[in-house]
């Protein structure tokens, strides 16, 4: 091991806690984006679908009109 | 007053606000941290009784640190929601909870992990570390209540109470270590009196807690995007904010 990484006998016990310390913020940024994509995602879906039912209603409606007339 | 809380309370307002501020926090937390991890690890020098031992001090208490500060913001946003019925409040409240967690999970493990060589043992049942084990309970009760609860208004309602009565664990915490005898060491840094350590050693661990903090603003902003995006229904702001014609 490289001299400026060992800290004696507490080499273990402050590696591991900044090791620790990494995963916990990487799987915090991970989380955090992965949330918001997928509500993005799932908000996108909901929309569109709400834009293609009202435009299937709209057409409907037009050729009922339409076959009455 | 009021129209600055309503103007702030606005999800179209927030979303193009955090959209311009949430990359500068990440940066700021990035560069802090940087810094401060190497300064803590690598400049600082070596503690005369705790020996290299003491630079997990650096991951420990802005974890520490960040746990009381996500509680308060949580329980104040929390508060904000219910007085003045503000959902956007609501939902900043439920964006910090899972990240209070996990920072007083990280300061509980680093602690831990610090106690081992220093008390001979990874956990005692002493004021500071049961009150902050109380503090990881309370931010699961919280989520655990938000999640229970089915209907929106009334999760928001019952977690905001909750997180608001938890705010008298934070004082118990902060205080434990004077107001009881604890293995547990007084506060390194205070507002009032002077820092216990020089200046070499000070520097680094303020880098770090300031990091942090940032750290939190931006994953706060990400997560309460994604809150505010779940609760928002067809609006014409979402779907320009969201590109859907």
């Amino acid at each position: 091991m490289p001299d400026f990484l060992d800290f004696g006998k507490h080499t273990v016990h402050v590696w591991s806690a900044f090791g620790l310390t990494l995963v916990v913020m990487v799987l915090n940024i991970v989380a955090a984006r992965r949330s918001l994509a997928e509500r993005s995602k799932s908000a996108r879906r909901r929309l569109t679908g709400d834009a293609v039912a009202t435009s299937t209603v709209t057409t409907t409606t037009v050729t009922t009109q339409g076959g009455e007339s | 007053m009021w129209k600055f809380i309503h103007k702030f309370g606005s999800p179209p307002h927030f979303f193009r606000l955090s959209e311009l501020l949430a990359p500068w926090f990440a940066w700021i937390a990035a560069i802090l941290i940087l810094a401060g991890a190497y300064g803590g690890l690598f400049v600082a020098p070596t503690d005369y009784q705790q020996m290299d031992g003491f630079r997990i001090i650096y991951v420990h208490v802005p974890s520490a640190s960040l746990s009381l500060f996500v509680y308060v913001t949580m329980a104040t946003a929390a508060a904000v929601g219910l007085i003045w019925r503000i959902k956007l409040a609501h939902a900043v409240a439920a964006a910090a909870a899972p990240i209070g967690a996990s920072f007083t999970f990280l300061a509980l493990a680093t602690g831990s992990i610090w106690a081992k060589p220093m008390w001979g043992t990874w956990w005692v049942w002493d004021a500071r570390l049961t009150s902050e084990l109380v503090l990881l309970f309370l931010y699961f009760g919280y989520m655990a209540l938000r999640a229970a609860i089915e209907d929106e208004n009334r999760a928001d309602r019952a977690s905001a109470l909750l997180a608001i009565i938890g705010v008298i664990n934070v004082p118990i915490i902060k205080y434990s270590v004077e107001w009881w005898h604890t293995l547990h060491q007084t506060a390194s840094i205070s507002k009032l009196g002077k820092p216990s350590m020089p200046p070499d050693m000070y520097i680094w661990l303020v880098m770090m807690i300031v990091g942090f903090m940032f750290f939190f603003g931006a994953l706060l902003m990400i997560r309460t995007r994604a809150e505010v995006i779940r609760r928002a229904r067809d609006q014409r702001w979402l779907r320009e904010a969201l590109g859907v014609s």
